[in-house]
């Protein structure tokens, strides 16, 4: 299975990139950590499912640079791009928030569900909140992941 | 069941009539419960006997102070009860009203004076009448008038003052709590945003909704939208003063009339009410209501005629006459704001010169001017915009104020959201107009108005113009010609008339029509006039669902002139380009400029943008050049302009950095200034701005790439001498014979030692070929001198890499930016030197201030472990491993150089015996500490990512988890917020450590080739701005007369220099950064450079104490020798400045002065220097 992490917090990476250790034979994941380098890795490549942060900078945070911007909805903003390019993608949300944005651009995590689901039929296949401290969200990873598996499975066998 | 609550109602009655014969006054918990439920138990007419009695016995508990003298009367009785019952409230405030009759009219009567006055600025006279308002009654109304002219006729220190002694005063805690903020409201300095955030984050205070829609009512009464809690207001107020209780009343009434159609039991109800009230209380807003349920009983004044003559000369078309007969009249009655609009169209229309005929720093002279910039779409017309809705906001409980804001959003706002403004500004007015037919939805009803009106007043032209206009709705098949007025307003209005029936194609043609006809060029070239047609024009597109030309209108009209963009603002325009279903919409350069016109978010415009581009096969903006001849020349340059910018083009995968999407504005202001010649200056000054921005961030990477830093030059040179004499003597030892060295070398008295004749490896074999001998004093003198080398590279004062690492990451930088992370979200505080104790979170305690106080004391301190903890892992990390360690001190700090004499016996053996050369031998040293030093800084980064980075995620975590075991079970937003700041402060201490990680690098980049003196100076700003991050507003003032290009490799060091000496004002002035005032001033003279830094300081500040010290430290500073006190941490940071002018930059001529500070309390530092061999060549 290849699987494409975009992720900047380290520490959720290093155990979401266990999970799939400890769950899949040798799983191929590639990790980027910026909206820009995580887009143009899905547009370059193919992957089987994409985990994706919902807030991140704009790009790779590398020495001596910031990162620029930090795009409190990073994560919607890629999955808009892969739509309108018609880039087909698998695509599961982990986030550790609840509410995101500020403002009029205010949104909590069950709205933002919804809102993706119905943006994204067919590449938004669900979203896990991620709480380090709670086993919840493996369960719910897994969930997902299954689907993706017996999805391709299906696939195949239909092929 | 009837039956059954019936006897239930008089079960209830009796009860309380038995409860108000028992009733006593020192008995007040009994008191108000038979009030309340003599409020909303049962109905008024029920009640009637109950409420006489209980009056009768307790005289005032139930009508409150309805007429208090004082402020402290204000609220001093009455009980507040709210059940948000409106009907319930009017039921109780109805006979209130009425039986107050007579002082509510002479209120409104002297309203209206009172406003005259104070708007033409005659603040004496205002006063007076203010007073006569308040031998009436004090009212909170009063009030906040009082604060008006204390700030319009003595400024805001007498507005404050004002407000001290009504604060101090035991008043009711309605009354003060409104005193603070309509203190603020008055004030003529606070913006709108400002205020409006003061009043938000005031009304953010409380969970209670009701309580929030109270204070939004009365203190942002335009943005009070909801009429949800309408009776809950209405409870609130009927304990105020009874001026309080009408106004409140009638705008509520208003506000449920025009908002709220749906209940026609409601309507009728309160229909009723303002029509018994209309009896008795002489107040057109009262009339206005009847009218708009058919019944008219308007009387006319002869003031009110002499308005409408003067309506009427604007109709017939007679400016100059409006000219000459407004000034007199709109002085008198300065509150009648149409004339405002009328007067200014009349000059526009006359080609008359503006002339603003109130009085100069009067309210109405700034109204007036700002409604002539908007009618006249200038450039000033935004500012304008801004500025009314912020006097608006202020004088929001001004007659005037509802017909003011329906003239600003009319001209502000999306099309339609304006007409209820336009309704209720009608209704609120507190005189006759004719044009308020419009806001009849019948058009019979807008006529009998009109016929009314022309019968209480003559026959008038206006008001024969509205009546031709209504009846034109009215007819639909013949179509009867608008006469009464000037005859293009004529042509315009049949045309608006044939557009409002939907006849859109017949309206099209005729306002293409208008435009092209001669006869009506002087006023189609208006701008008011113009947009009116351009608007009519838009409304025919969009009727016709014909989208192409209505986005070319719009854009182009925009183009021509921004301010046109409030007035043709339509979200289907929108809808259509953000889905933009054909390929036509896409490859339409106007899409995106419409999105951009329209303020539409980037995110947006970037989906426009992309689709645009990529359907011409273009992936940069700058690569646009191919397919310029394709495009309209103005619609090109406003598409490079505002479109292709960083914001837009950030959601590019395409770019990899900031600087790449800086690089990228530079080529299109490039391609603009080729195409767009007339405005180049402007870009080539962005590009200069951009091109700024780049080399500070060069300058920052720089800064951080050079703190670790040994000054080899200035080592070799200040021991050469010593140094090199003792080289040469162990130079001079003569050798001895091979078979010899055998039999000695293994002994360990042996004196003479084995070394390869050549710079060896360490495999290499101990032959005869290669090995010579050396007496060992020749080994001793390599001990020593290798050893006085190391100790200058590690501990020179002057040249050293501790003091380096002392001046550039021990000194403040360090802490600082550790905290950073958990600053920007407000999780650490500052401790309190004096009382060796943190400070109190305040910020997080206040937005949880609905935990009980157990919880807040155990939030209190696990607040301040997580500060000591931040704090003394920093401490530990600065003190224990930045530490210096060597054989002879023992440290456990990481930048260790030990060195054992076995360790230098293999260096000697291997490496250095065999040099002959002293330039070579000295260097061979210093590459073999920079081996070390590389060693050393690797463990040092190890330990950042491995340790201290995981001890600070660990003590959030902690937190953390504390905050979820407390609060499991409490969903409160705030509880969330909190949550999530200490989410996104691990993800910024990841991005905090990878920073301090790269300090500990070694670097040889020279990022900048040369820089003027202002960089620095704005490269330290950045810095501490990061780093202080309530600081994120510092601005100091420049004034910088310098043209001096500096060598770049000497940047660090004047970054390091105005680093200190602005890091000083902000640990030092004690001042906010709001309070804070700096100055930065650079002079050259012959060729030297002064650097002037004043900045004021806290009055809290012992001076006596302040100037011992400024002495003893300018004493240091004559000092010639530079002390240990450069590694020190903590103090001012002056010798650290001294040693980077002598040592670093080799000034022997400079001077650092600390003058004196006076009493008025402005420290004030100069620092003077040569610019020799600064420059670059």
């Amino acid at each position: 299975m290849k699987v494409l992490l975009i992720e900047d917090d380290d520490k959720k990476s290093e155990q979401i990139q266990e999970f799939f250790k400890g769950f899949i034979p040798e799983p191929e994941i590639i990790h980027r950590k910026s909206y820009q380098s995580g887009l143009k890795e899905i547009f370059t490549n193919s992957f089987d499912v994409v985990l994706l942060d919902m807030q991140l900078p704009t790009f790779d945070i590398k020495f001596g640079d910031d990162g620029y911007k930090f795009r409190n909805l990073a994560g919607h903003d890629i999955l808009r791009e892969l739509k309108r390019k018609k880039k087909f993608c698998k695509v599961i949300i982990i986030t550790q928030f609840e509410t995101f944005g500020e403002g009029e651009n205010y949104i909590e995590l069950n709205d933002l569900k919804s809102k993706l689901k119905s943006e994204f039929d067919g590449y938004y296949l669900g979203t896990v909140y991620y709480n380090p401290s709670q086993y919840k969200w493996v369960n719910d990873l897994r969930t997902l992941i299954n689907n993706v598996l017996n999805d391709g499975e299906n696939t195949y066998s239909r092929g | 069941m009837a039956k059954k609550k019936g006897s239930s109602t008089r079960r209830q009655k009796r009860q309380l009539e038995r409860d108000i014969k028992k009733s006593n006054a020192n008995y007040t918990k009994g008191l108000d419960n038979i009030f309340y439920s003599l409020k909303y138990k049962l109905s008024s007419q029920a009640n009637k006997k109950n409420i006489t009695e209980f009056e009768a016995k307790f005289p005032g508990f139930i009508e409150g102070k309805v007429l208090p003298r004082t402020i402290k009367e204000l609220r001093s009785i009455g009980k507040l009860y709210s059940e948000n019952n409106l009907i319930r409230e009017v039921e109780w405030y109805h006979p209130i009203l009425k039986k107050y009759a007579k002082e509510i009219n002479e209120f409104l009567q002297l309203q209206l004076h009172y406003e005259c006055k104070f708007l033409v600025g005659d603040y004496e006279q205002a006063k007076q009448v203010l007073k006569k308002i308040e031998s009436i009654c004090v009212s909170h109304w009063s009030m906040e008038q009082q604060f008006f002219i204390e700030e319009y006729a003595n400024g805001i220190t007498y507005n404050k003052q004002l407000l001290n002694n009504i604060s101090s005063t035991d008043n009711d805690l309605i009354v003060n709590l409104l005193a603070i903020y309509q203190s603020a409201k008055a004030e003529k300095n606070l913006s709108i945003l400002n205020y409006n955030k003061l009043i938000t984050d005031f009304v953010g205070n409380f969970k209670n909704e009701q309580i929030k829609e109270y204070f939004r009512f009365k203190l942002l009464p335009f943005e009070h939208v909801s009429n949800t809690q309408n009776g809950f207001i209405l409870g609130v107020e009927s304990t105020s003063s009874i001026i309080d209780r009408y106004l409140a009343f009638i705008r509520i009434i208003i506000n449920e009339i025009v908002d709220d159609q749906q209940d026609s039991q409601k309507i009728d109800y309160l229909k009723n009410v303002a029509h018994d009230l209309s009896l008795l209380i002489n107040d057109n807003r009262l009339k206005s209501i009847n009218s708009l349920f058919g019944v008219n009983k308007y009387i006319a004044s002869e003031n009110d005629k002499n308005f409408l003559r003067i309506v009427d000369l604007y109709t017939k078309g007679n400016y100059q006459e409006v000219i000459h007969a407004c000034p007199n009249y709109l002085r008198e009655n300065a509150y009648r704001f149409e004339l405002y609009e009328i007067l200014n169209k009349s000059y526009l229309l006359s080609s008359s010169d503006f002339i603003n005929i109130f009085p100069e720093d009067s309210l109405a002279n700034e109204i007036f001017e700002d409604v002539f910039h908007i009618i006249t779409k200038n450039d000033f017309t935004n500012q304008s915009l801004f500025d009314s809705f912020k006097i608006n906001s202020s004088f929001s409980n001004f007659s005037w104020s509802c017909k003011h804001f329906s003239f600003i959003i009319n001209e502000y706002a999306f099309h339609n959201q304006s007409i209820a403004y336009i309704k209720k500004g009608f209704l609120h007015s507190p005189y006759l107009n004719p044009a308020q037919c419009i806001i009849y939805e019948d058009k019979k009803v807008s006529i009998d108005y009109l016929n009314h009106y022309k019968a209480i007043t003559y026959d008038s032209s206006t008001i024969n113009f509205w009546i031709d206009i209504q009846q034109s709705f009215i007819n639909h098949g013949i179509e009867i010609p608008i006469i009464s007025a000037d005859e293009f307003r004529n042509v315009l209005y049949n045309i608006k008339v044939k557009q409002e029936k939907g006849k859109n194609k017949e309206a099209l043609y005729d306002y293409i029509h208008i435009e092209s006809n001669e006869q009506f060029s002087f006023q189609t070239r208006l701008s008011f006039y113009k947009l009116e047609i351009l608007h009519g024009k838009l409304l025919c597109y969009l009727g016709l669902n014909d989208f192409l030309p209505a986005l070319e209108l719009v854009t182009s009209s925009l183009i021509e002139n921004p301010s046109y963009s409030n007035k043709l603002k339509f979200e289907i325009l929108i809808d259509k380009v953000l889905n933009a279903e054909t390929e036509e919409l896409v490859r339409n350069i106007s899409a995106p400029i419409l999105l951009h016109q329209y303020n539409a978010p980037y995110a947006s415009i970037w989906i426009a943008y992309d689709n645009f581009l990529s359907a011409y096969d273009i992936e940069y903006g700058s690569q646009f050049f191919k397919v310029l001849h394709l495009f309209d020349n103005n619609k090109v340059i406003y598409f490079l302009k505002h479109i292709c910018v960083p914001e837009v083009y950030n959601s590019s995968w395409k770019f990899e950095t900031q600087d790449e999407l800086d690089n990228e504005r530079i080529e299109i202001c490039l391609l603009l200034a080729k195409i767009d010649e007339g405005n180049k200056t402007n870009y080539f000054n962005e590009i200069a701005e951009i091109s700024r921005g780049l080399l500070i961030r060069k300058g920052i990477k720089q800064i951080d790439e050079s703190k670790i830093y040994v000054d080899v030059n200035g080592i070799k040179s200040s021991i050469e001498k010593e140094v090199k004499e003792i080289f040469i003597r162990s130079q001079i030892l003569a050798s001895v014979s091979l078979n010899e060295v055998q039999k000695l070398l293994n002994k360990k008295e042996s004196y003479v030692i084995a070394y390869f004749g050549n710079e060896t490896s360490e495999d290499k074999k101990f032959s005869e070929s290669n090995i010579k001998l050396a007496s060992l004093s020749k080994v001793e003198y390599f001990f020593e001198i290798f050893r006085k080398i190391r100790d200058k590279f590690i501990g020179s004062n002057e040249f050293g890499l501790d003091t380096y690492i002392s001046m550039r990451i021990r000194h403040g930088t360090l802490v600082g930016e550790i905290r950073s992370a958990f600053e920007k979200y407000k999780l650490v505080t500052k401790k309190n030197s004096s009382l060796n104790k943190y400070e109190t979170n305040r910020y997080w305690l206040s937005k949880l201030a609905f935990i009980n106080n157990g919880q807040q004391i155990e939030l209190d301190n696990q607040f301040n472990l997580l500060s000591s903890s931040i704090d003394n892992m920093s401490e530990e990390f600065k003190n224990k491993i930045l530490q210096i360690q060597t054989e002879e001190k023992i440290t456990g700090g990481y930048f260790d150089y030990s060195y054992s004499d076995d360790e230098l016996f293999a260096l000697f053996s291997k490496h250095f015996a065999s040099i002959e050369e002293y330039d070579e031998f000295f260097d061979h040293i210093i590459q073999n500490l920079w081996e070390r030093t590389e060693k050393n800084l690797l463990k040092v980064r190890t330990y950042i990512l491995q340790e201290l980075k995981p001890k600070a995620e660990s003590q959030l975590f902690s937190f953390l988890n504390f905050i979820e075991d407390t609060f499991k079970k409490i969903d409160y937003a705030e509880v969330n917020e909190l949550n999530q700041s200490m989410i996104l402060c691990r993800t910024a201490l990841e991005s905090v450590f990878n920073k301090i990680t790269t300090w500990f690098q070694r670097s040889n980049n020279k990022n900048i080739n040369n820089f003027d003196i202002k960089l620095p100076i704005e490269a330290s700003l950045f810095t501490l701005k990061r780093i202080y991050t309530s600081f994120s507003e510092f601005s100091p003032r420049m004034e910088i007369n310098s043209n001096t290009y500096f060598e770049g490799e000497y940047f660090t060091q004047f970054a390091d220099l105005i680093q200190i000496l602005l890091d000083n004002i902000i640990q030092h002035s004690r001042l906010t950064c709001s309070e804070l005032y700096v100055i930065i001033q650079v002079i050259e003279r012959n060729s030297e450079i002064c650097i002037t830094i004043q900045n004021n300081i806290s009055d809290r500040i012992d001076l006596n104490e302040l100037n011992e010290r400024i002495n003893e430290t300018n004493q240091i500073m004559n000092d010639l020798s530079l002390q240990d006190k450069i590694r020190k941490e903590g103090g001012t940071g002056y010798i650290k400045i001294k040693k980077i002018l002598f040592v670093d930059l080799k000034r022997k001529n400079y001077e650092i002065k600390i003058q004196n500070v006076g009493e008025d309390f402005i420290f004030k530092s100069n620092i003077s220097f040569s610019l020799e061999n600064l420059q670059k060549r």
